[in-house]
């Protein structure tokens, strides 16, 4: 009877050990699964919010911004990442366990780094194969000395280089970047690599801002350069609540049903809200309609969870490759075309492909359909009018008679000036005898 | 083209005609300016009789001052008479005139008392009541708030009669009471500026000058001739201007012969009588328009044509520029006309600024760094006022015509010094 129950109460253990093991395996994923959800935790001032938010956003990783004003301790329960440019964050957060990611030059040195500022020198910014034309700074915080792994390279004129960046034990540390730069693009890298994400982002075209009234034949004509030249792009449409119905609007589906059939991915702008949102949920009514009405109308837009960071041309132009092609960066990316800007679409492109830059389709991402255009007669009626782009007139007779002008008020000027002196010896000579 | 834009391309080329025509004239002025300073004023051989004039209508608080300086002219006492003309005056002027004849038995001072009856029609009005009971050969005409030089009217008869080509000779006024507000200090440079630049210079180009209305001297048989003056006019001075031209005579300025006048100090004062004196512009340009093209009209073209840029084109044209910015500030009005660089608008305030300076750096005391910051803020300032008194006057000038109104003479107020 003994034996029996012993092996009883072995059985019984063997059984406890398996449930045990079979709820430890449900409950780790779930946890893991509750850990990846957690936002990563954005603590700083109000001029820095957006340049982080943009970066993150670019990283596909959803966060929680908080200005300084409005941080509180409990926050970091909640998250296993902060990124933030405030010291005292940045310690909260290290005794809570988590390794920050500090950003900016407020923070003090200690065992992991040490910080120097320099001043007027020139930097070069340079991450693997990417490179940067030398800018001159005035000042700006470098790590002296660090313990921990480095990251990315500045090099400062004459003094050498500096890491972009320090991986250590207690917290990764930026101390420098600039906004529209390589750097920034480094710090993305970084965050990237902070965050623990996976994979490789993608370059996107992006023609941002399309408005019932924007100029329709210019935009029919970037896509159809675009087009011609095999580059998908990103058209961002600002949302419309109302008149949807009016002949203005039907010619702005008939345009956007154009650009779709060239390869357009389009997407719906945020919606640009002055102050806070008052009603969530009418806005959100307000979205679903405007939806669903250009989905009635054969315009597919697709969603844009996490914003790709825009990369400006001017940035763009300033940045090299080591490589032939340009390559990628770790977040995703949008170049957005400037329609009434100086340069034509075709020139913009052409810079593009000179670059040898891999545009993708954002399209993809969510669909393999590609759509036809079949033209629709719209009523003329309520035709915006452009009032810009008309020529000013007589411009060359204002500016021949300008330069005419110009010479006849100076000499007067001058003759001005020579009565001047004239008048003056008279009137010493007829008053100070 | 379209309206807006054809309005604002005339009033753009026409603001910038008149300023190289005021331009032209400073530079001519000025020379007119440094001749004279190097030029004596030609003897007097003989002193012909002289009446002066001076047209009074309750002027109790200057008219001594005024007929005292007259009878201390650096003239013979026996060869010029002095006619007060106490127009329909209600204060004491009748009064203090009285005393001043029993103070000064030597002098020929007569004094003309008139009423609402045999008087009260305005200046030219008053002139003629003068000019009927006048024995001289040469008519002085001051106003009551003058105070002339002592050497004023001999420096004046002696240029009349040492050229029979001149109608009328005018000398210079200066402000009295400059001093005493912002506006006399404008109205100090305006007064300056004008004489320099549009008598001054005017008369070196096309021998032209327009009798400003005091310190003048004109020749009898000349008001024989056109029977004395308009009593419709309410610009005395320009009409009697027009109609010398036309008879052949010119009217020469000689800076040396100064008075020195009282100007308006309070902002309604002046406007009243600015107003007044664009609407007597008017009525002398729409009387000699007709005849601009005829050749009696010759030598006053220049003038009728002046008077017609300034009064309509140069108004008209700176109240449409004005209307077409703030327009198109507010958005009512657009024009797609190309323009003239900001640098060149610039260049022109100065060059304003500067020609003004020079004209008044002509007399004592006025070179200095603060009447270059005045003229300045008069750009700003003074001048747009004029804009509206003109605009006013006009306005007037047209409900009066259109309604058939009688001109009303508005005496300048004035102020104890």
């Amino acid at each position: 009877m003994s034996a029996r129950r012993g092996v009883y109460r072995r059985l019984r253990a063997l059984l406890a050990a398996a449930l045990a093991i079979i709820a430890a395996f449900a409950v780790y994923p779930a946890a893991s699964l509750a850990e990846q959800e957690k936002p990563v935790l954005i603590v700083c001032e109000s001029g820095e919010q957006f340049l982080l938010e943009a970066l993150l956003s670019a990283c596909s990783t959803p966060y929680t911004a908080v200005l300084r004003a409005d941080y509180n301790k409990e926050a970091l329960g909640y998250t296993d990442k902060v990124v933030t440019t405030l010291a005292d964050v940045a310690s909260d957060a290290i005794k809570s366990g988590i390794t920050p990611l500090c950003v900016g030059d407020g923070f003090p040195g200690n065992n992991s780094v040490e910080f120097e500022t320099v001043y007027n020198t020139s930097v070069e910014v340079s991450f693997e194969e990417h490179t940067q034309i030398t800018r001159f700074i005035n000042s700006m915080s470098v790590l002296s000395a660090y313990n921990g792994e480095a990251f990315g390279k500045l090099t400062l004129g004459t003094r050498g280089d500096y890491p972009f960046a320090a991986i250590c034990a207690d917290a990764w540390y930026v101390p420098w970047f600039m906004d529209g730069d390589l750097s920034y693009l480094l710090l993305g890298e970084l965050i990237h690599r902070y965050i623990e994400a996976d994979g490789v982002g993608e370059m996107f075209v992006l023609i941002d801002e399309i408005y019932p009234f924007s100029d329709f034949e210019a935009i029919k004509e970037a896509a159809d350069v675009l087009y011609s030249n095999g580059i998908p792009f990103i058209a961002r449409i600002m949302p419309v609540y109302t008149n949807m119905d009016y002949p203005s609007f039907q010619r702005y589906a008939d345009m956007l049903r154009y650009i779709q059939a060239k390869n357009a991915s389009i997407v719906v702008h945020d919606p640009v809200v002055i102050g806070e949102v008052t009603d969530a949920e009418l806005l959100s009514e307000n979205l679903a309609t405007f939806d669903e009405t250009l989905e009635e109308l054969n315009i597919f837009t697709l969603p844009m969870p996490f914003r790709p960071l825009t990369l400006p041309q001017a940035t763009l132009a300033n940045l090299g490759s080591e490589n032939k092609p340009f390559g990628s960066f770790a977040f995703d990316t949008m170049i957005p075309l400037e329609l009434d800007g100086e340069r034509t679409v075709l020139e913009q492109t052409d810079t593009l492909n000179k670059r040898w830059l891999t545009i993708g389709s954002y399209m993809e991402r969510y669909t393999s359909e590609r759509y036809l255009y079949a033209p629709v007669e719209v009523n003329e009626d309520y035709t915006y009018l452009l009032i810009k782009g008309e020529a000013p007139i007589f411009e060359n007779f204002f500016s021949v008679g300008n330069n005419v002008l110009l010479v006849i008020v100076g000499s007067s000027l001058v003759v001005f000036t020579a009565l001047f002196f004239i008048g003056y010896r008279l009137y010493r000579r007829k008053f100070f005898r | 083209m379209g309206f807006v834009n054809a309005l604002a391309f005339g009033a753009i080329l026409s603001i910038w005609l008149l300023l190289l025509v005021n331009v032209s004239l400073t530079v001519a002025g000025y020379v007119y300016y440094s001749k004279t300073e190097h030029t004596d004023v030609p003897a007097l051989k003989d002193y012909p009789m002289v009446s002066v004039m001076i047209p009074a209508h309750n002027e109790a608080m200057v008219i001594v001052q005024t007929v005292t300086a007259i009878l201390h002219f650096d003239y013979p006492a026996s060869r010029y008479e002095v006619i007060v003309i106490n127009d329909n005056s209600s204060d004491n002027s009748a009064e203090l005139l009285e005393n001043l004849k029993r103070l000064y038995p030597e002098h020929t001072l007569k004094i003309i008392n008139t009423d609402n009856v045999t008087g009260g029609k305005g200046k030219s009005n008053a002139l003629n009541i003068g000019y009927a009971q006048a024995v001289g050969d040469i008519i002085a005409i001051y106003d009551a708030d003058n105070t002339p030089e002592r050497g004023a009217l001999k420096i004046l008869v002696s240029e009349l009669m040492n050229d029979d080509t001149l109608g009328a000779v005018i000398g210079k006024f200066r402000t009295r009471n400059r001093s005493v507000s912002l506006l006399t200090r404008f109205i100090n440079i305006e007064t300056l500026a004008f004489q320099w630049m549009a008598q001054a210079g005017r008369w070196q180009l096309f021998r032209l000058c327009t009798i400003p209305g005091t310190n003048f001297v004109i020749r009898r048989t000349i008001l024989d001739a056109i029977g004395g003056w308009d009593e419709k006019a309410l610009a005395d001075d320009t009409e009697i201007s027009f109609r010398i031209y036309m008879m052949g005579y010119k009217i020469k300025l000689q800076p040396k012969a100064v008075t020195w006048e009282q100007e308006p100090q309070v902002l309604g004062v002046w406007f009243k009588q600015r107003k007044r004196w664009v609407k007597g512009n008017l009525y002398v340009l729409a009387k000699f328009l007709p005849m601009v093209f005829k050749k009696e009209a010759k030598y006053i073209r220049f003038d009728i044509i002046y008077y017609l840029c300034i009064y309509l084109l140069l108004l008209f044209s700176l109240l449409v520029s004005d209307a077409l910015l703030l327009g198109d500030f507010v958005g009512l009005v657009h024009s797609t006309l190309a323009g003239f660089s900001l640098l060149l608008w610039l260049m022109a305030i100065l060059l304003f600024v500067v020609g003004t300076y020079i004209t008044v750096t002509t007399e004592r005391g006025e070179l200095n760094f603060s009447n270059f910051f005045l003229i300045m803020l008069m750009y700003f300032t003074y001048s747009k006022l004029w804009m509206i008194v003109a605009a006013a006057g006009f306005i007037d000038f047209a409900i009066d015509k259109v309604f058939k109104r009688k001109a009303k003479w508005y005496k300048t107020e004035r102020f104890s010094s």
